[in-house]
């Protein structure tokens, strides 16, 4: 018997704080596990420190990415907006920011990104929340 | 709105029917302006024109000069030469005339000076051709000379013949000699005249030759001269007939614009016309209308007054009838208040009287509040099945009594809605109340249906059947009507304010229901009643009933405010046996001082009071309260009146209402309720000392997953000791950059545990100017972070 080739769903975090990385791939990985067991989907999260780490791992088949604004090496979240952009045909793009760059975040929406996820005690909840939303949508 | 539309649309009509007005007025104005222009020109083309007339009159006059001539010529009567002179006269003034019009226009004169000349030429040689022929006249005289002197030859000889005998011989020798001389002397003469008068006769032969050539010569001038007159004529006449021919387009034309303003100025005289007739209709249809309204509403004011009346004659029996066995039976026991013979009866008499009392009161009241919308609908999770097992229940008594049964047939078990419990309520209870009313033997049976309209709407639908004595099928059609029964028969056996089904229908009307009715007189009715509702979920939030068990009254200070002793009376009677001190206010003033005296926990204030109400005394006491933050002043309105508008309106200043009547209970609920707010109220914390940190939000984040929450407790202290480590390298190079961007980094996971003093520390960092302040900073940034620190591992310690 053949193994049956499953849909890879990727999600994304682009995030320099170690803290806040590990929040959401965690925090996402856990939801999935208790929410979605699908036998013919596997869900992979892919965390990025970096951008130089983004620009090379970075999968174009990923489907939901979150990002933060502010990176390393004075890198910024528009530049990962940009080459997603690029590289995928559909990547939903959420902003993370704990700061209050309004415009720096509006010109991310200008350039594609879905929304703004602000960096309290509500950024988790709304990362399951767009999560939720998207699978049902793609279910 | 309707009116105010009515009104935009009459305004508009008016404004229109001005404009129509003023346009009618200036196309009017045109069309006569039009018309005069058009007449004008008309009436130049219609006037017979001068230059032609001339033109015409001068050839006519040379034709007719012509004529006199050769008539002249040959008849040789001088009236012809007269005739001949007159017109000769006539064409002159003809061409002066002409001159005279054509000064203006240059080339015409020039042509008529032409012409003057060639008439003048041609006059002249028709006098040459008159005077020629008058030398004729000498020819014929001579003719008859010579005739006569022919005769007068003859005449001698026949004298000389014709002499007697005797006669010549002897008596007029001498007249025979005499006449002999004579006659050879006329003979001599005749001769030469004879003579002379053939040779003037061959001169004149001669000159009649000469004068026939200069006849010829001067027809042949003639002839040239009429030729050249005839073309200037001709062109003359061209010419004029072009001007008129200019001049009639150019009144056509006029014709024509007038033509096309008529028919606008027609077109919106027509308009105006059919809005006139319009406004002039609809007034008077408006008004036909107003009269009908004034007469139909008339009507129904005569038709409702006796209405009321009826209503009012009615309710008087209804409210005297418990009145008179409250008022009696009271009476009856304080005559003999200690005997217990009947006493619980008679006070359940009175109490069942007072029950009946307040339904009616209460029906008119709630009759009142729908027919002015004052009521508002509730939305609230209810099961509408229990509420009519409740209602069951309360009449149950009723129908055992009477030999009826009494059946629910619940097709819709177990669910819930969203709406107003108490308004359903409302409506099962007075239809099963007027069906237990009206049935004395048999059944009703009720029934509970629902049919489903959406995944959110659903149609309750309940319906009452019973075998009561029916309705008559000519009063089914007014039964919801107010103040109606069947009949005054019906009121009198059965009572009732007539306001039930007429509260129903309204009730079911508000929720936007139906309500119908079948009914036979004598078998029974049925009442259907269909309510749209949301469909709610199953949680129906329960009341915790107990409180009031838990709850003690004591030290409690409850003031009375009335200006009625039996209202103070009664409360302080319910509130009898309770730990609280009670004091009493008789006006709103009154309670005012009290309360600031008194400091009460409770204000239970009547609305309606002398001098000052309880609204105005409620105001001044919350003003009077306002410096006494530790001291919590519930107030109570307490009326007989207390409407939705009163309650919305003074919302912020009562805490709770009490409608009058008011059950023991009732009052229990609200003060218990009052107390238990005091009881767990707690004093606030000190507000200065805030926590370090707050670990609450990241266990919610991780859920019930224990081993995540201390992975990211762990990730915390090193991710954020990493970066202060970091910072403290960055410092030492001098790199305020770096140190900003590590800042930034590690700041945001600190506010997420609610670290705020790090925070701001760490924020600060981020948004430096310059690089001095910063070592100051980071230094307290790691000393807070060390006591987070060992903070975090004890909690884990414990935690373990």
């Amino acid at each position: 018997m053949g193994a049956v080739n499953k849909e890879v769903y990727r999600i994304g975090i682009i995030e320099d704080s170690v803290f806040y990385n590990q929040l959401i791939h965690r925090g996402i990985e856990d939801h999935l596990n208790r929410c979605h067991v699908d036998h013919n989907r596997d869900y992979l999260v892919e965390t990025f420190m970096s951008y130089d780490d983004f620009y090379r791992n970075f999968n174009g088949n990923t489907k939901l990415a979150f990002i933060d604004y502010q990176l390393d090496n004075n890198a910024t979240g528009l530049w990962v907006v940009k080459e997603i952009r690029e590289r995928c045909t559909n990547c939903q793009m959420y902003m993370l920011s704990d700061a209050k760059r309004i415009w720096d975040l509006y010109s991310c929406i200008l350039e594609g990104a879905d929304g703004i996820i602000l960096k309290d005690k509500e950024a988790m909840f709304w990362c399951k929340y767009i999560l939720e939303n998207l699978l049902i949508n793609h279910v | 709105m309707f009116k105010y539309k009515d009104s935009i649309i009459e305004a508009s009509l008016i404004i229109l029917f001005t404009l129509i007005l003023i346009l009618v007025g200036v196309t009017g104005f045109l069309v006569w302006k039009r018309t005069e222009v058009t007449l004008d020109k008309a009436e130049i083309g219609l006037q017979p024109k001068e230059n032609l007339m001339l033109i015409k009159g001068i050839n006519s006059d040379m034709i007719e000069a012509e004529n006199m001539i050769l008539a002249f010529n040959l008849s040789r009567d001088s009236s012809h030469m007269k005739d001949y002179d007159l017109i000769v006269r006539k064409t002159a003034v003809k061409l002066l005339d002409l001159r005279a019009y054509s000064h203006q226009d240059k080339s015409f004169s020039s042509e008529v000076d032409t012409l003057t000349d060639l008439v003048a030429d041609k006059y002249l040689i028709m006098d040459s051709l008159a005077h020629l022929r008058n030398n004729y006249r000498v020819s014929e005289a001579m003719k008859k000379v010579v005739r006569r002197t022919s005769a007068v030859k003859q005449n001698v000889s026949d004298q000389k013949n014709d002499s007697g005998l005797m006669e010549k011989l002897f008596r007029k020798k001498r007249d025979r000699q005499r006449k002999q001389q004579e006659s050879e002397q006329n003979s001599t003469e005749l001769s030469k005249l004879k003579s002379d008068l053939y040779t003037l006769n061959s001169t004149e032969s001669r000159k009649e030759l000469i004068n026939n050539n200069i006849e010829y010569q001067l027809l042949q001038t003639e002839k040239k001269l009429t030729e050249a007159i005839n073309v200037i004529l001709l062109n003359l006449e061209k010419e004029e007939r072009e001007h008129l021919k200019i001049e009639l387009n150019i009144g056509a034309e006029a014709a024509k614009d007038t033509q096309g303003i008529m028919l606008v100025f027609l077109t919106l005289l027509i308009l105006l016309i059919s809005l006139s007739a319009y406004l002039i209709r609809s007034y008077l249809n408006k008004n036909k209308e107003h009269q009908l309204f004034l007469i139909e509403s008339g009507k129904q004011k005569e038709e409702l007054a006796a209405s009321k009346l009826r209503f009012i004659s009615i309710l008087s029996h209804e409210i005297k009838t418990p009145l008179h066995a409250i008022s009696g039976f009271s009476e009856q026991l304080m005559k003999n208040p200690n005997s217990q013979n009947g006493k619980s009866e008679t006070i359940e008499m009175i109490n069942e009287s007072a029950r009946h009392l307040m339904q009616i009161v209460n029906d008119v009241l709630d009759y009142t509040k729908l027919e002015f919308n004052k009521v508002a609908i509730l939305k609230e999770p209810f099961n509408p099945a229990e509420q009519i097992e409740f209602a069951l229940q309360l009449f149950q008594k009723n129908v055992d009594s009477k030999n009826v049964e009494l059946s629910f047939d619940n097709q819709w078990k177990k669910r819930v809605v969203l709406g107003d419990q108490i308004k359903w309520r409302q409506i099962v209870v007075n239809l099963i109340s007027n069906a237990v009313k009206f049935t004395d033997s048999g059944s009703i049976h009720v029934q509970l249906l629902a049919l489903t309209q959406s995944d959110r709407q659903v149609l309750v639908k309940l319906v009452v059947k019973d075998t009561g004595i029916g309705i008559d099928e000519k009063e089914l059609k007014s039964i919801f009507e107010e103040f109606k029964q069947e009949n005054d028969h019906i009121t009198v056996k059965y009572g009732g304010s007539g306001l039930g089904l007429n509260i129903v229908s309204l009730l079911v009307e508000l929720h936007g229901g139906y309500i119908t009715v079948r009914s036979e007189k004598g078998k029974g009715s049925e009442f259907t009643v269909e309510i749209p509702y949301q469909i709610g979920t199953s949680d129906i939030p329960q009341i915790d009933k107990k409180q009031e068990e838990f709850v003690s009254l004591e030290n409690m200070t409850i003031l009375i405010a009335d200006d009625e002793p039996y209202n103070i009376k009664l409360l302080r009677k319910m509130l009898e046996g309770m730990p609280c001190q009670i004091l009493e206010a008789t006006n709103g003033n009154e309670a005012l001082e009290m309360a600031k005296i008194f400091n009460p926990d409770v204000i239970l204030m009547d609305i309606r009071m002398p001098d000052k109400n309880g609204v105005e005394a409620a105001i001044e006491i919350r003003e009077a309260f306002k410096g006494k933050e530790n001291h919590i002043l519930s107030i109570v309105a307490l009326s007989a009146g207390i409407t939705e508008e009163i309650k919305n309106k003074d919302l912020d200043i009562f805490d709770a209402f009490l409608d009058k009547p008011f059950r023991e209970n009732e009052l229990f609920e609200i003060v218990f309720g009052i107390k238990k707010d005091l009881n767990t109220q707690s004093k606030d914390e000190n507000p200065d000392v805030q926590p370090l940190f707050n670990l609450e939000t990241l266990k919610k984040t991780t859920g019930t997953n224990t081993s995540f929450f201390k992975e990211m407790v762990e990730t915390f202290i090193e991710s954020t000791q990493n970066g202060l480590n970091e910072m403290s390298v960055n410092l030492k190079k001098s790199e305020l950059n770096q140190i900003q961007l590590v800042a930034h980094r590690i700041a945001a996971p600190c506010k997420h545990l609610e670290a705020v003093a790090l925070y701001e520390l760490l924020k600060q960092i981020e948004h430096a100017k310059e690089i001095d302040p910063v070592e100051k900073w980071l230094n307290e940034a790691h000393l807070l972070f060390n006591q987070i620190k060992e903070l975090l591992e004890i909690e884990f310690q414990s935690s373990k």
